[in-house]
């Protein structure tokens, strides 16, 4: 199939046409996600008049443009099928000696492994309207070194971390999801924090300070 | 308490404050949250989000009380009163089951000079500081690799107290600040300045010995300077432990449960805290493993990576 380009041909336009092509990387899964979906669902409906114009008896790209987000999410989901889990072969027993680093099959950390874009933190992200930022890409984070401009107050990316988006596509399950599960690890660890560090109560003003709930 | 007076008497004595070293500095901040009575506001910024709050401390007819409260927004508080916390929710929908945390903030960790050193290179900084209408020493705490943040304390000249800490990323970015904007340390404090009032929803805890069991996971890796803090496990509920790694300035929090369900590995970050996630298999039995905390993404990184079934790390 050939690839659709607009006149503007923005990388989410490059994107989209990967995806409908059958080649879209997990970068441009998350540019789409990251994207306006009425948008992209205008887009889809214009490639699919392009393309029926142009090969009339070609299967239909995407039959329903509304479900194209859907679509996405499916193919973010297979995507993501890979070895994301770390299996520890023959160990036994937790308390047995275990296997050394080399000898255990351990997340691909030479390539782009998959790194997908969930809703961490998202009910605290989403009530906050912080910028939770979700951190992707395999080695690339490890050997890169690309920073990110700042004016004041940016997001924590090390000299090393790329691409990093904003948690604009979540859903709201999603959202829900890990909320009270991660805000009470991240109340756990700011409890923890103050007692190491020794500013007394001060760590926990990143926790007081976040609204709380899940539906908000 | 006996410590901390007689090093602030010390220090006051000498005048000479600069002569001081950084990790004396840090010593006297940690001290002071433990002996200074204070009322103060402060901003907390990071993210692009910024709060204002107000933290109280004082000793009165015995006991011991402390109270951080959200000046903005929902006004959320924590007050602690020798070793019971109580939050109060002054909204009844704003009201989190849990959000009591399960140990108060009293005993604080000692400064551990030896890992603080292998870390970070720490300085004073010999210029005039002012900060909150006081005179301040700044410190300034680089790190000695790339698995940490930079951080920068101003505290009292006086007394040695917090009285702004940025922690900073590459290039100098700043990723999170607090800042008081006021702090008295003759504060007016009553027993009723710590007690909710009655309309207001609250979660009451009295602190219990943590549940201490044995840890079945260690690290192959670890940054310099960072250790395990506690050599056995925690445990939080039935299904989830945690461990705790620190390297005297950063933390770093493992949860390890058991779980059903397989989560591709994820990271996310919040201003300089940041978050990841991964499922590992040991034999059949599957474990969501969660560690938070202020360092960089690829410290996260590599520790999901080295964590492994096993209890050395003693």
């Amino acid at each position: 199939m050939s690839k659709f380009y607009d006149k503007h041909g923005s990388s989410s336009d490059d994107s989209l046409s990967a995806f409908l092509d059958n080649e879209a990387t997990l970068a441009d899964i998350e540019q789409l996600l990251a994207s306006d979906p009425m948008h992209l669902a205008q887009k889809v409906d214009r490639y699919q008049d392009i393309h029926q114009a142009l090969q009339p008896d070609a299967e239909v790209l995407i039959s329903d443009s509304g479900d194209f987000l859907a679509q996405m999410h499916r193919k973010m989901e297979q995507t993501t099928q890979e070895s994301n889990v770390v299996v520890f072969p023959n160990q036994g027993a937790l308390a047995t000696k275990p296997e050394k680093l080399e000898q255990v099959h351990l997340p691909n950390l030479e390539n782009n492994a998959p790194h997908t874009k969930r809703a961490f933190f998202s009910g605290l992200a989403v009530a906050a309207s912080v910028a939770f930022v979700v951190v992707l890409g395999g080695n690339a984070w490890l050997s890169d070194d690309q920073s990110f401009s700042s004016n004041n107050i940016v997001t924590a990316q090390t000299s090393t971390i790329k691409p990093a988006q904003p948690l604009t596509a979540l859903s709201a399950e999603e959202a829900l999801e890990n909320n009270e599960r991660l805000q009470n690890y991240l109340r756990q660890h700011a409890q923890q924090a103050s007692m190491t560090v020794g500013q007394g109560m001060i760590p926990m003003a990143k926790v007081v300070g976040y609204p709380q709930g899940s539906g908000q | 308490m006996i410590r901390a007076l007689f090093l602030t008497t010390l220090l006051s004595l000498s005048g000479a404050v600069s002569a001081h070293s950084g990790v004396e500095w840090l010593l006297r901040m940690t001290e002071s949250f433990d002996s200074l009575a204070y009322d103060g506001v402060f901003v907390h910024q990071e993210a692009g989000a910024m709060n204002s709050m107000r933290v109280r401390r004082g000793l009165i007819g015995g006991v011991e009380y402390e109270s951080l409260e959200d000046l903005d927004g929902r006004r959320i508080a924590v007050i602690r009163a020798d070793d019971s916390v109580i939050c109060v929710f002054p909204d009844k929908e704003d009201y989190v089951a849990g959000f009591v945390p399960n140990e108060p903030f009293k005993r604080f960790q000692q400064l551990d000079k030896e890992r603080l050193e292998q870390a970070y290179d720490i300085s004073v900084v010999d210029k005039e500081q002012r900060i909150a209408s006081r005179d301040a020493v700044k410190v300034t705490l680089t790190p000695k690799d790339e698995f940490r943040y930079a951080h920068r304390f101003w505290v009292d000249k006086e007394n040695g107290f917090l009285l702004k800490h940025d922690v900073l990323g590459p290039s100098d970015a700043l990723l999170e600040r607090i800042q008081f904007t006021s702090v008295t340390f003759t504060p007016d404090l009553k027993a009723s300045d710590f007690t909710p009032n009655d309309e207001s929803y609250t979660q009451h805890f009295t602190e219990v010995e943590p549940t201490v069991v044995e840890r079945h996971w260690h690290f192959d890796w670890l940054p310099a300077g960072f250790s395990l803090v506690w050599q056995d496990a925690r445990r939080l509920n039935d299904n989830t432990n945690m461990l705790l790694l620190s390297d005297g300035m950063s933390t770093v929090s493992v949860f390890v449960e058991q779980t059903d369900k397989k989560r591709p590995e994820t990271f996310m970050n919040l201003g300089a805290t940041i978050a990841g996630e991964k499922s590992i298999q040991v034999d059949d039995k599957l474990y969501l493993l969660t560690m938070v905390g202020e360092v960089p993404a690829q410290t996260l990184q590599r520790l999901m990576a080295v964590i492994m079934p096993g209890s050395s790390n003693d």
